[in-house]
């Protein structure tokens, strides 16, 4: 991988030097196609409208303006692609509805020992249960969580055009289910 | 400084003082601790595995690497140049391990003999020359 911004081969790229979007390619490929499969669930629509995202900048990377916003724009762009691919095969599942559930702090909820418990369910070798977990939680705190291994709360809140606050408590509910779906069946199901 | 702060913290989006302030709260809250490793586990664990590898290859083929009308053209041109070349060294091939006719060989050998009694005959007259 090259030293260049994503700002900067975007303008190398619109000069012509087809290296620098195959390299954008690269660096995004794996977040931005597993962001679209949490969206429509489906492998083949994923790769269609992952396509249609790269063929998008690819036209019009000419048009773009440095402003750190490359990522981003991709995960912007796949995320409309994707609601509007829902929208027109009537399964859009409301990233709107609202979910109260889980809005305690856990200090009012925990007791000491299971929070030592909970700890040790964080290890590496529960991932892929808390992958389970995540891919199985309602879409608007899916979206959030996974989102957030790519872009801070504040960038979030920008793409999805709603404030932090409803953010963060998305991302606190979508923790709190993932904990006690994970305290009460930490097993993988297979 | 509260519990509302921690995925914030967590998240590196407290300003110097929040963080300072929090990293206190921090130090005791144990539920606040057993979040920010949920979260963290979370985000991890959430670590793309690689994007099929055919999907890629339909962007690249569609943008970067899409076939030219000279690179088309190429691939027929020098496809026909080797088809040509390999139809040429068969035919010569074929046409070399046939056997030949009767008629052919009486002449080749004529023509052999024919050569062989020329040398033979200016051999002699060199020898009458020098003796």
């Amino acid at each position: 991988m090259s030293a260049h911004s994503d700002d900067e081969l975007v303008v190398l790229f619109s000069q012509g030097q087809n290296d620098a979007f195959e390299e954008l390619l690269m660096r995004h490929k794996n977040g931005l196609y597993q962001y679209i499969f949490s969206l429509v669930k489906d492998d083949g629509t994923a790769g269609d409208l992952f396509q249609e995202v790269f063929l998008a900048l690819y036209k019009h990377a000419a048009d773009f303006k440095a402003q750190g916003k490359v990522k981003s724009w991709l995960f912007l762009t796949a995320r409309n692609k994707s609601l509007n691919y829902l929208r027109d095969h009537k399964s859009l599942t409301s990233l709107d509805e609202q979910d109260e559930e889980g809005n305690e702090f856990w200090h009012e909820i925990l007791p000491d020992g299971e929070i030592s418990h909970l700890e040790q369910l964080t290890q590496q070798e529960n991932f892929e249960r808390i992958r389970q977990i995540v891919a199985s939680l309602p879409p608007r705190q899916q979206e959030v969580l996974y989102l957030r291994p790519y872009f801070s709360f504040k960038e979030i809140a920008e793409m999805v055009g709603k404030p932090i606050g409803t953010v963060l408590a998305d991302c606190h509910r979508g923790l709190e289910k993932v904990r006690k779906i994970l305290m009460e069946q930490p097993e993988v199901e297979l | 400084m509260t519990c509302k702060q921690a995925l914030l913290y967590q998240s590196g989006e407290l300003t110097p003082q929040e963080q300072e302030a929090f990293k206190k709260h921090l130090a005791t809250c144990k539920a606040c601790q057993a979040q920010i490793a949920l979260a963290s586990a979370t985000e991890q664990s959430l670590t793309a595995p690689a994007a099929p590898a055919e999907v890629v290859d339909r962007v690249l083929l569609k943008t970067t690497r899409r076939p030219t009308v000279w690179s088309r053209f190429r691939t027929v041109f020098v496809g026909s140049v080797a088809a040509m070349v390999a139809l040429a060294v068969g035919v010569g091939t074929y046409v070399r391990h046939q056997p030949v006719t009767n008629a052919e060989f009486v002449m080749y050998m004529s023509q052999t003999s024919q050569n062989e009694y020329a040398t033979l005959s200016n051999d002699l007259d060199l020898f009458e020359q020098m003796y």
